[in-house]
């Protein structure tokens, strides 16, 4: 559905966009990961044939960006990071505005502004200013803007910037919500947890340059890969039984184990598992367990920890871009 | 765990002392932060550099010109080759001569550049939204204001002191007494002054910086000129007209233009003002009143300013308020405001602008943009245009009473075209910045439309708010017409001449002819839409809208008034003899000028419409009505044909950016 080959872009000096390829396909939500100043609005501007990338191809839903710019546009629906509002509208005058400069015929207008309002919650907002909306509306006021036209593609920046926590879960499940409607999405944000939770795919991109593009699963492997240890597990013992500085000292000595460090005082040992052995699966918990077992512990509570895609981000771009 | 304060890491020490460094230092605190950073964002401007060029550059080719003029001119002067001391008597003339061109240019260009840098100082603030964040701050408004004001003066002092060394150099001719030009320097730079704080004051209402820019220069106007105006008049009222001297003595004071023509006459050995007093006492005077006109808008800015941080303060509280229950509550039980804690306080309630309706919505045409356009309130607010409509009958009723009815058909609409073109040629330019501004642009130009729609949209809704003008113009013409006319007819004893026109059902002389409501509104179309056009086009290319509205007036004012002063000094200084029509043939479209034949004309040709239309100029053609007529819809033709032609190419700029289609 989004295709980029070698995209490039400058701003003077300024590298925005080195060489960038993507592949993103039909129905991915693909969050578009980095830090300020890497690339991520440029590379939207550019897929939204808001500016023109300086080499390189790229293609929107089957059309060039270059030479089917007014099919291409009619395809996406693009959300900026800040939103400018005409102040001067109404929620309805608004879309109808937008519905309008995309050709909606008026009878189908009305209906097609229900819906959608309906969708992102707004619809008793419907005859109230633009101005008068508090940021989060606002915000999902440009989330039903990017509908009216049914668009494909969905380029959303940052669409939960500024927002307070209720309105961050209300804009993270409107964002699911259309990518179960089939969507696809492309959305760049800083809160990583959130992108974790309704992504399908993931790319990285630093000063310019795509680190990391695939799926959330594979990056996440690709983060026990790069660290020294596959996994890392922590156990808690009941209050009888071995010390747990004693059942670490036995969990060391294991070849499939790289460090376990026992807390007494805690009661918790934290183990961390060769590579090898995480990759051998479910299997590789057990003899944790039963090495515990046999070494006097009372087990009270088992944690292995998950990978989260701040880990996977801090993993993949440690050291990448120079 | 420790409570000892963290060391600041040595990476943001160095930075901030390498800041401090850069930074433009300040002695004693004053005048404060925000002075510095002006200071130094104005300096980093490439905006900044644009002007100081361009200052430059218009003030070298004056000078250049009015010298080469003054000196060549000798040649053509009986004395020109009479021998050394006539020539040495003659040079001495030069310097005054130069002088003054150097003064007035920099009082005009000082003042447009004084608001150009006003208007936008709180405006930017409060549309990048670091307004609130400055309020946050110990800072008092005083201390903002002063540093909002002092350093845009830094720019205009930079600027005054650019022609310093020449002006320096042109005393070596002598005829030039330094207190005269210090006098005059000094109004230059206190109007300039004025002009900023101005501009900051409207700021402070205004999100976007176009409308203090028009502000100001429509105060200026009616503080310099008007004020004087009606202070004059008022010395002609039999009740006042024992202080008749005061009151011209004072308009002359209140208004620094004035000032520098009594000083403008004195250098060129023209002879004073009798009866005036003494120049320099007049002078420092006009400087006393103009810095005391800064103070007023100076406390009326930081009064503002202050009600604007009440405000602030009053959504900070309702939030702290809104908080508490939870931050510092000591109940066990969870408060139920929890999601309340969250919500950030609803804005307050927006005005609704005209033709927007309380709970309905109305239907968007297929062309949206245009419908926007047309939708948008020509004059903001119904206070703004009720105070407008106010200011403008009184002010015509004011004059129709000092001055009576008679006569003053052409000053009143010659006015009111000046002042309309100046305010069409400011407030055509938003459009396309004000997206920008607004940050909406991005969002319009993902839309499937093409560029000619959005720039005809734009346009149009430029035009429409720019009727109401001409409407008074005409509505003038047909009072002080009809009225006058009336009363010739019943009022005063008729003659055979009057009681031949009457028989005829023609109009009465000296007074306005109907066809002049059939000329005004081609002759106020064409230029009205080309610099609607202009304002368009400017608008792509400029990333500020006060910078295309400056770049817009000084398109009206090259072509309107410098290119014929030019080429009047030019053909006056190098082209003597038959060279006189080259300055009217570039008259001649001038709406001003087209305003005075079409009014004037229409007044001696009452009795067959044939004669009388002389276009003018120092040559005068005339034409006849209907040569008149052809000859304004030719050039209504013109001025619209460069406008398609800035439309087109402001369409061509956007398709070109985004690739779409122009």
């Amino acid at each position: 559905m989004i295709q980029t080959r070698e995209l490039t872009k400058h701003y003077g000096s300024l590298a925005a966009l080195n060489r960038l390829t993507i592949d993103i396909g039909a129905g991915e939500v693909f969050g578009f990961i980095g830090p300020n100043g890497a690339g991520k609005t440029t590379t939207m501007k550019i897929l939204s044939c808001l500016i023109k990338p300086d080499r390189g191809t790229a293609s929107v839903a089957g059309f060039d960006i270059a030479k089917d710019a007014d099919q291409v546009r009619r395809n996406i629906g693009y959300m900026p990071d800040f939103l400018g509002v005409y102040d001067d509208l109404t929620v309805d005058e608004y879309l109808q505005f937008f519905a309008a400069a995309f050709g909606i015929t008026r009878k189908n207008r009305t209906a097609i502004i229900g819906q959608v309002l309906e969708l992102t919650d707004l619809i008793f907002k419907r005859h109230e200013l633009v101005d008068s909306l508090s940021r989060g509306m606002q915000q999902r006021l440009g989330v039903a803007r990017v509908l009216v036209h049914d668009p494909k593609v969905l380029f959303l920046d940052e669409p939960a910037s500024g927002l307070d926590p209720r309105a961050r879960i209300e804009m993270r499940s409107l964002l699911q919500e259309l990518g179960k409607m089939g969507k696809t999405l492309l959305v760049s944000s800083h809160i990583l947890s959130e992108l974790a939770e309704m992504c399908t795919s993931i790319g990285i991109i630093e000063r310019g340059t795509l680190l990391y593009s695939g799926s959330i699963q594979d990056a996440y492997e690709r983060t026990r890969q790069r660290s020294e240890s596959g996994e890392r597990i922590g156990v808690t013992l009941e209050t009888s039984g071995t010390s747990a500085s004693l059942i670490a000292a036995r969990l060391a000595s294991d070849e499939r184990i790289a460090k376990a460090v026992g807390d007494d005082t805690a009661r918790t040992v934290v183990i961390d598992i060769k590579h090898i052995a995480a990759g051998e699966g479910g299997m590789s918990h057990h003899f944790i367990i039963e090495s515990i077992i046999a070494a006097g512990g009372r087990i009270a509570s088992f944690q292995p920890e998950q990978v989260r895609l701040e880990d996977a981000f801090l993993k993949l771009t440690t050291g990448a871009v120079q | 765990m420790s409570e000892a304060a963290t060391p600041q890491p040595a990476s943001t020490a160095a930075l901030s002392i390498k800041r401090s460094a850069r930074g433009p230092r300040f002695v004693g605190g004053l005048p404060g932060p925000v002075f510095a950073k002006d200071v130094w964002i104005l300096g980093k401007r490439p905006s900044t550099g644009w002007i100081r060029l361009i200052y430059s550059l218009l003030l070298l080719a004056i000078v250049a010109l009015t010298f080469f003029v003054a000196m060549d001119g000798d040649r053509y002067t009986p004395y020109g080759s009479q021998g050394i001391a006539a020539r040495l008597q003659s040079s001495q003339g030069v310097a005054p001569t130069v002088t003054i061109a150097i003064i007035w240019s920099q009082f005009v260009m000082l003042t447009i550049i004084g608001a150009a840098l006003g208007a936008p100082a709180i405006s930017d603030e409060l549309r990048a939204g670091s307004l609130a964040t400055l309020l946050t701050t110990p800072l008092k408004a005083t201390q903002i204001i002063l540093g909002k004001l002092l350093s845009r003066m830094v720019e205009l002092a930079i600027l005054t002191l650019i022609p310093l060394p020449l002006m320096l150099a042109l005393r070596s001719f002598g005829g030039v007494p330094a207190p005269n030009v210090l006098m005059m320097v000094g109004l230059c730079l206190t109007v300039g002054m004025l002009a900023v704080q101005i501009g900051i004051f409207f700021s402070i209402r205004f999100k976007r910086a176009a409308a203090p820019l028009v502000m100001t220069v429509l105060v200026l106007a009616l503080m310099v000129m008007a004020l004087p105006g009606i202070l004059a008049a008022l010395g002609q009222w039999p009740a006042l007209q024992p202080f008749q001297g005061q009151l011209q003595t004072a308009g002359a004071i209140l208004s620094p233009p004035w000032m520098l023509m009594m000083n403008t006459a004195t250098l060129m050995n023209e002879g004073g003002f009798p009866g005036m007093g003494n120049l320099t006492a007049l002078s420092l005077a006009s400087i006393g009143a103009t810095l005391a006109w800064w103070f007023i808008f100076f406390v009326l800015s930081c009064f503002m300013l202050r009600r604007v941080m009440r405000t602030e303060d009053r959504v900070k509280t309702s939030a702290v308020a809104l908080q508490a229950p939870t931050t510092s509550s000591s109940s066990a039980t969870p408060a139920p405001q929890a999601t309340a804690t969250t919500e950030p306080p609803a804005p307050r309630r927006k005005r609704r602008a005209w033709g927007v309706q309380a709970g309905s919505s109305r239907a968007v045409s297929d062309a949206p943009v245009l419908w926007r356009e047309m939708q948008q309130p020509i004059l903001g607010r119904k206070w703004m245009a009720w105070t407008l409509g106010v200011i403008i009958t009184l002010a015509l009723l004011f004059v129709y009473y000092m001055s009576g009815l008679d006569g003053i058909q052409i000053g009143v609409a010659i006015v009111g075209v000046i002042v309309w073109l100046l305010f069409a040629a400011v407030t055509t330019t938003a459009s396309i910045s004000q997206e920008r501004e607004g940050r909406t642009l991005d969002v319009l130009l993902t839309m499937p439309i093409a560029g000619r729609d959005i720039v005809w949209g734009k346009f149009m809704g430029g035009l429409r708010k720019l009727w109401i003008g001409p409407a008074v113009i005409l509505l003038h013409l047909v009072i002080s017409g009809c009225f006058s006319n009336v009363t010739r007819f019943f009022l005063e004893p008729i003659d055979t001449l009057t009681e031949i026109n009457r028989w005829r059902g023609v109009w009465t002389p000296d007074y306005v002819h109907p066809v002049v409501l059939i000329l005004m509104p081609i002759i106020l179309l064409g230029p009205i839409a080309f610099l609607a056009a202009s304002g368009v086009w400017l608008s792509t290319i400029t990333k500020r809208s006060t910078t295309a509205s400056i770049c817009n007036l000084a398109i009206a004012l090259v072509i309107w008034l410098v290119i014929p002063i030019f080429l009047a000094i030019f053909t006056s200084g190098f082209m003597r003899g038959g060279s006189e029509e080259l300055v009217t043939l570039w008259l001649m479209p001038n709406p001003v000028m087209l305003t005075a034949s079409a009014i004037d004309g229409s007044d001696e040709s009452f009795r067959m419409l044939g004669e009388g239309f002389k276009f003018e100029g120092p040559e005068h053609f005339d034409v006849g009505f209907l040569g008149f007529l052809f000859a304004v819809c030719a050039f209504c033709g013109m001025y619209l044909f460069a406008a398609m032609f800035f439309l087109r190419s402001a369409a061509r700029r956007i398709a070109a950016g985004t690739g779409r289609s122009a």
